[in-house]
């Protein structure tokens, strides 16, 4: 390949003791392509980011980050199990944004931005400060620096989780129903910050959410996903306007009824 | 009374060097323990779970005993009695401490470890400013109760010789056959004693509070 991908997945295999859950899964992003993965409760969308973003090994096949191996290196000619050194640098690659924020709650706002960069980069302090200072202007919460995360609201909790993860500069940012949390009102303004987001970088962002009017916006392609399988594969027009697949239109059904 | 408080202070002394010693080794002990405890290596586990066992599962009193009286027959050398009785009491205590540890540390959500995860954490961040800091608040009190605990099972140690304030007041019970006063005095120090420990750890818990209110 001369193009190098972003992401590639070959052949993963994944399950939890008896469930079944990624079964001989294929699936490639390119570098700066926003996709966004949807499908039932259960099917796997949260197990393909954490696998991505080295929360779960998967129990055969290859992840590959910028054409490279997450899991293995090969020494003497040989694939062999990479060393944590290997694991933590491709780990660098990938930022995630979680559905229920995961702040540190013994850490202010500002120190839950700058600890990694402080202590996984070693960047100096006033660095740190500096730019989580931007960061965390970029995402309004200017004002909240030396507030605790309890004393946050869902929203602005997600806010300095989106700031978090941006701190350590991945290229590769992964979302996981970061507003299924919220309510409605709340979650759009989150959604909108992450689609201007978007358009400022240049990062390959994956997105797992049953929002279909921000996934109609913010994808430049849409996977339906059901147990464990890539069911359906195109543009937003494509799958969410003209599904090819009976499980797609039942799916995709059953979410319109309910928003 | 007022000439029996010399002795009984010295005896509080030496209480309180068998009691803040076995917090020391408990400390110690609890902590290599959980550690074991907790690692992935099951070579370690198993010694972990034998000592937690072992020590909880038989008499503090007994195991004393048994250090006093047995083990120096196979020990090249005679410890003294105040170490014997701060390593027995320690261990002892480092059993129930290394319990209190491990729920602490389990209960600290598995997203607060996926956080640190993908924030690209080294394992030694992760615990050291990620896990501790949360287990904290939930290892204080319970360990406040244990420390509490230890200083009045430090009585056992005047069954091994040691001078301590059960020891002292029992001398003195001999010589003066003043009950109430022998042993109210004890008591009255070893609630002291407790109080003073009981602030203190208190005191580490203030520092150690954040915000916890709602879910994070
Ligand atoms: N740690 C785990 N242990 C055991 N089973 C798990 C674990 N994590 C996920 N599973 C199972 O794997 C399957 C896929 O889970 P996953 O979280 O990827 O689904 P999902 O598509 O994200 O669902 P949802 O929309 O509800 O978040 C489910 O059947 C789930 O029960
Ligand atoms: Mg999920």
């Amino acid at each position: 390949m001369n193009h190098k991908a972003s992401i590639e997945f070959v052949n993963i295999h994944k399950s939890y003791q008896r469930t079944v859950v990624l079964e001989n899964l294929n699936l490639t992003v390119a570098p700066g392509e926003h996709v966004v993965i949807i499908g039932p409760s259960g099917s796997g969308k949260s197990t393909i980011l954490r696998l991505l973003m080295t929360l779960e090994k998967p129990d055969s096949g290859e992840i590959l980050i910028e054409g490279e191996s997450v899991w293995h290196t090969t020494r003497d000619g040989r694939n062999v199990d990479a060393s944590p050194a290997h694991i933590r640098r491709m780990r660098g690659k990938v930022g995630m944004v979680f559905q229920h924020f995961n702040l540190f709650p013994h850490l202010r706002v500002l120190q839950n931005i700058t600890e990694a960069p402080i202590r996984v980069m070693g960047m100096p302090r006033s660095q740190a400060v500096r730019r989580a200072t931007d960061l965390l202007d970029r995402v309004g919460l200017a004002d909240k620096a030396e507030a605790w995360p309890a004393e946050l609201s869902g929203g602005q909790k997600q806010r300095v989780a989106i700031a978090r993860a941006l701190a350590l500069q991945p290229r590769i940012m992964l979302f996981d129903e970061i507003t299924s949390a919220l309510d409605p009102e709340i979650a759009g303004q989150v959604l909108q910050l992450v689609l201007d987001l978007a358009k400022q970088t240049e990062m390959t962002m994956l997105f797992v959410t049953h929002q279909m009017r921000f996934a109609r916006q913010i994808a430049d392609r849409v996977l339906f996903f059901d147990r464990g399988r890539i069911i359906e594969n195109g543009t937003p027009e494509q799958v969410l306007d003209h599904p090819q697949q009976p499980r797609t239109r039942e799916f995709l059904n059953n979410v319109f009824q309910a928003s | 009374m007022l000439h029996m408080l010399p002795m009984m202070l010295r005896g509080a002394l030496v209480t309180g060097e068998v009691t803040a010693g076995a917090i020391v080794v408990a400390s110690v002990a609890s902590s290599c323990a959980v550690a074991m405890r907790l690692s992935t290596l099951t070579a370690l586990d198993w010694p972990a779970r034998v000592y937690i066992e072992l020590f909880r599962g038989t008499s503090a009193l007994i195991q004393l005993f048994w250090a006093f009286y047995a083990l120096p027959l196979v020990l090249p050398f005679r410890p003294s009695p105040i170490i014997t009785a701060i390593v027995v009491l320690g261990l002892n205590g480092g059993a129930y401490g290394a319990e209190i540890l491990r729920g602490a540390i389990l209960s600290v959500p598995r997203g607060q470890h996926d956080a640190a995860t993908a924030l690209n954490f080294s394992a030694t961040t992760k615990v050291f400013r990620v896990v501790l800091p949360q287990a904290w608040p939930l290892i204080l009190p319970p360990m406040a109760n244990l420390f509490i605990d230890m200083l009045k099972n430090s009585a056992l140690a005047g069954l091994v010789q040691v001078t301590d304030i059960t020891f002292n007041a029992q001398i003195l019970q001999e010589s003066t056959l003043r009950n109430a006063e022998v042993y109210g005095l004890a008591l009255v120090i070893y609630f002291i004693m407790a109080l003073v420990l009981a602030g203190f750890m208190r005191l580490l818990e203030r520092r150690m509070k954040f915000p916890v209110g709602a879910r994070i």
